[in-house]
């Protein structure tokens, strides 16, 4: 049941994104037209920049270190072979999670029995430096584990957009959907993590799903 | 505006931060709506703090190796295209037609005689039951296992199923799919995490004399740091589809080894 004022997914007003393209830098469609013409350190380039983010989604995503390496991997490998259909102008990142994304989805499907995250696998988040006070730390903590809660859809909608900090319309280009269902998404997902994390903060109507 | 139409418009904007209008009207007055808005922000900034365990570089430096070596480049062949001059009728013209039209003649004709003529039946040979030597060893290995008692003997014992489990990895290496190797390097985390490390952490001190302990933990870190090595080195010569598994072996058996020699030297584990 969508409450109230909440954005339906097919709300026509907010079909069209003002949100701007990220768009590549210079240097970026620089690499990428080299990697087109067989320059093998221009690929590697690539891989340096986006390695990082892509695992640290890919992992939210599959909550397996291994999985989400091998994912990575495989969308590399994916994406550099099929570098010469790459428009070049175009979103590289938006384009590579996508293919990052069809691994995932493909690699769910042929997984024939739910696996579980084995705890030692998680990360302590009291290692990073980006939060320095305590209570900082276990507000990360507790954040983290509600959004390992949600559904996987909201899941990556959610951290694409605030990871990653793609538009609705990129984030609908990688998930194959439209814009408005992927605003939807990460309107969800927050609604969701809201009611768990900060209830006392929702007007009594609102607290039922 | 309720307070919840004025929450859900909050959490629909790209930036939480962002309200205008009546929104940021309501939440500049409204007790509930304030906090809510401050915490929706401090929720965006909290999710892209969230950590991850870090990936293994060695994972990620043997791809950019791969992606750097010497060879061709993966590419797509572009198909060779036909003149656009060239009819559909000039292009029909060119295919040999005499010599189709035989074969398709003789495709008929035998049809029709192997319709007519009962088939003899050739015995079909029984299929050979696939047989895998690795299975057999585990069974045996696994049946070993349940009889002994002390994690002393089952250090050992599952330290030579690590050791075989080295062996076909060695043998797999150059011609496993990629399934194979999954599953290979999942065996061997099962047996070092699961296995040699778990019983080596649950040995109490007090039933062995310190000697006999270091010795039967030093052998099972040895041939774990041999595994390792080999794994590494085996790496560098596979195939991109089984690589990462051997990296995957060569980390498990390092940290293996790290265990093992913590736990015999006192550390804990």
């Amino acid at each position: 049941m969508l409450l109230a004022d909440e954005p339906g997914p097919l709300t026509p007003l907010a079909r069209v994104s003002q949100e701007p393209d990220d768009r590549p830098t210079d240097e970026e469609s620089e690499w990428i037209l080299a990697a087109q013409n067989g320059d093998r350190s221009a690929s590697a380039k690539l891989v340096e920049r986006y390695w990082d983010r892509l695992y640290r989604w890919l992992y939210q995503l599959t909550r397996d270190r291994h999985q989400a390496e091998d994912l990575v991997q495989e969308s590399f490998m994916k994406a550099l072979a099929a570098i010469g259909s790459f428009r070049t102008g175009s979103n590289f990142r938006a384009w590579l999670f996508r293919i990052g994304h069809n691994n995932f989805v493909n690699l769910k499907r042929s997984e024939k029995r739910t696996k579980h995250p084995l705890p030692d696998d998680a990360a302590d988040p009291a290692s990073t430096g980006t939060f320095d006070r305590v209570a900082d730390r276990e507000a990360v903590v507790l954040v983290q584990a509600a959004v390992d809660n949600l559904p996987a859809d909201f899941r990556a909608a959610l951290l694409l957009h605030t990871q990653e900090g793609l538009s609705y319309r990129e984030i609908a280009a990688i998930v194959k959907t439209t814009e408005e269902t992927a605003r939807w998404r990460v309107f969800k997902a927050r609604q969701k993590l809201m009611k768990v994390l900060s209830p006392d903060l929702i007007p009594p109507a609102a607290k039922p799903e | 505006m309720t307070c919840e139409a004025v929450q859900n418009r909050l959490l629909a904007l790209p930036d939480p931060m962002s309200a205008t209008g009546d929104v940021r009207d309501h939440c500049e007055q409204c007790e509930r709506c304030a906090p809510f808005a401050a915490r929706a922000v401090e929720l965006d900034a909290e999710v892209a703090a969230i950590v991850v365990p870090a990936y293994s570089p060695e994972v990620k430096a043997a791809f950019l190796a791969r992606i750097l070596m010497a060879g061709p480049v993966i590419q797509s062949v572009p198909t060779p295209l036909f003149r656009s001059s060239v009819s559909l009728k000039e292009l029909l013209s060119r295919i040999p037609v005499r010599p189709l039209l035989a074969v398709a003649a003789a495709i008929v004709v035998s049809l029709g005689i192997w319709s007519v003529v009962p088939a003899k039946k050739l015995p079909v040979p029984e299929p050979e039951a696939m047989r895998h030597d690795l299975l057999k060893k585990v069974v045996r290995y696994n049946t070993d296992l349940a009889a002994l008692t002390g994690p002393k003997d089952k250090i050992a014992k599952l330290s030579e199923l690590a050791v075989d489990l080295r062996n076909e990895t060695r043998a797999l290496s150059k011609a496993a799919q990629k399934d194979e190797m999954l599953s290979l390097a999942g065996m061997f985390d099962k047996v070092v995490q699961d296995g040699i490390v778990a019983q080596a952490g649950l040995w109490n001190p007090l039933t062995t004399t310190p000697g006999e302990r270091q010795a039967v933990l030093n052998a099972a870190a040895s041939e774990l740091i041999q595994t390792a090595n080999e794994a590494n080195t085996l790496a560098t010569s596979a195939s991109m589809q089984v690589q990462p598994q051997l990296l995957r072996i060569a980390k498990t058996a390092r940290d293996g080894h790290t265990r093992l020699t913590k736990i015999a030297n006192g550390e804990g584990v």
